[in-house]
């Protein structure tokens, strides 16, 4: 019988220690994965000795390099509080990308609190209950009981945190908040910018009737494509993630069975704000940029230390609606280099709802796209490396 | 007096809470941070034991993992049965795979001195 490529199954662990691998659990690990890629590619010296002939000796094989592309479907973690340290599985890889998980576990203040004064439609003062040290929360889903009716309408995000209790906000409100605020509990994955080393993982995969133990696994690169589902067309948000690693064991063995992991939602009803205003749009895709090398180290078997990340540009690119420019001016933004929030959030209701933030973007030059009948413009948006500057949340 | 900033958050798992705490004191300290993010704690040594050979490489990691290296393997043998190592080395190297359990026991690989 042939082997069928839906007989794929993919299991991970954080790994503790470089060049050990760690045993995923199962079925507690599997982590559901598509459109899974492994590449192996031969490392070749050309050899240059005269044969007394035209006729030259093949290249030497002395190595191989292991890479592997999948996409995780963007579902959040579900249930009825915040899951547990390094338990929600696609933030393993978040993490592995230089992410910093975030867990909220109860909301601040446990009781809605009314809101401070000097509120306007883009900034919620808190109230005594909150922190005065400033950024403290930067990226975090903000409820605000007068903003509508349901969880998800009620959340808006928070983009700027001053010593002053003020809270900048992504969105623009119809009326300034004047009732009751909390901090949400949120489960979080934030870029972090500081200088620790993310951690590697070590994974199981299996594909073609054979299970592969990999060790020392880097993320080298990570897209986050969301694409607007419309009324004709449908489509999954999701993580597109490349990893580099390390064979460390393989064995004949059939892939176990993967159980299903529920609704997945889709980017429709929700919020897309940019700049403080509600833009419309069919996709938006950020790109972390990442540049990995592998240290080399004749010491290990294949010459070389496990990958590691030694740089991330983030960048985010759109395609959004063409406005006016007296209604929504992106040239000018883009002439004028000012830092921009821009906020997506969409799902059904308590840890089903996924945010994704990025606080500070400079908008780069638009290009106005007049190819079909409806007036577009692509423009990608320039993430700096703040604290926080990238954000993913599920609100609870 | 300058506005305290709250700090850059280092990779791992942060519980939030334990920060909330120290900024409500006004000041949250990279000790905070440190104290109140989860990292993966590396379990022990990366090697524990190695046998070089002219062409074959045993090592005994961390683990409990064996590991034999050297031409026309096409990967590295690896276990964490004892026994089917044994096995593996005297297959390939004809030899008895030696018992020790610490790096002193290893003999020292040949042309060094010992």
């Amino acid at each position: 019988m042939a082997q069928k490529s839906t007989e794929t199954a993919l299991a991970l662990k954080i790994q503790a220690t470089p060049g050990i691998f760690d045993t995923p659990t199962l079925p507690a690990d599997f982590l559901r994965v598509a459109n899974l890629r492994p590449q192996i590619s031969s490392v070749t010296i050309d050899n240059p000795e005269y044969t007394g002939s035209v006729a030259r000796n093949a290249p030497d094989v002395t190595g191989k390099t292991f890479t592997m592309a999948f996409n995780i479907l963007m579902r959040p973690p579900g249930g009825s509080g915040v899951p547990g340290a390094n338990e929600y599985l696609p933030g393993r890889v978040l993490q592995a990308c230089k992410f910093t998980e975030i867990r909220n576990t109860v909301a601040i203040p446990e009781a809605p609190e009314a809101v401070g004064a000097g509120s306007t439609t883009t900034k919620a003062v808190l109230g005594a209950s909150a922190s005065a040290v400033a950024q403290t929360y930067k990226g975090f889903p903000l409820w605000l009981s007068d903003n509508g009716t349901g969880l998800k309408r009620q959340t808006t995000v928070i983009v700027d945190y001053d010593a002053n209790k003020g809270a900048s906000l992504a969105e623009t409100l119809g009326a300034p908040p004047a009732a009751d605020y909390q901090i949400l509990p949120f489960l979080g994955y934030y870029r972090s910018v500081d200088a620790s080393d993310p951690p590697m993982l070590s994974m199981q995969v299996w594909y073609g009737g054979n299970r592969y133990d990999l060790v020392d696994v880097q993320v080298t690169g990570l897209r986050i494509p969301v694409n607007t589902s419309t009324k004709t067309q449908g489509s999954y948000p999701a993580w597109e993630v490349t990893v580099s690693a390390t064979i460390h064991a393989s064995a004949a063995e059939a892939s176990p069975a993967v159980t299903p992991g529920g609704t997945t939602p889709t980017f429709k009803d929700g919020d897309q704000w940019l700049a403080g205003k509600a833009v419309g749009g069919a996709s938006f895709t950020i790109d972390m940029g990442i540049q990995s090398e592998d240290p080399p180290n004749p010491n290990q078997p294949d010459g070389s230390d496990p990958s590691e990340i030694v740089s991330s540009t983030a960048r985010m690119s759109m395609q959004r609606q063409f406005y006016s420019k007296d209604v929504f001016d992106t040239l000018g933004m883009a002439d004028a280099q000012q830092q921009h929030p821009f906020w997506a959030q969409w799902g059904y209701g308590s840890g089903t709802i996924i945010g994704v933030v990025v606080p500070q973007a400079r908008f780069d030059f638009p290009n106005p796209d007049l190819g079909g009948a409806l007036v577009n413009e692509t423009g990608d948006l320039m993430i700096d490396a703040f604290d926080r500057s990238v954000g993913i949340y599920f609100p609870y | 007096m300058p506005d305290t900033v709250f700090p850059p958050l280092p990779s791992g798992s942060v519980d939030f809470g334990q920060l909330h705490e120290a900024a409500m004191k006004g000041e949250v300290t990279q000790a905070d941070v440190d104290k109140a993010t989860t990292r993966p704690q590396p379990r022990e040594a990366e090697r524990v034991a190695t046998i070089p050979t002219p062409d074959f490489r045993y090592e005994a990691k961390a683990g409990g993992w064996h590991e034999i290296t050297g031409p026309g393997l096409n990967e590295p043998f690896r276990t964490q049965d004892r026994a089917k190592a044994a096995k593996k080395w005297d297959e390939v190297t004809g030899e008895a795979l030696p018992e020790f359990t610490a790096l002193a026991d290893v003999p020292p690989p040949s042309g060094d001195d010992a």
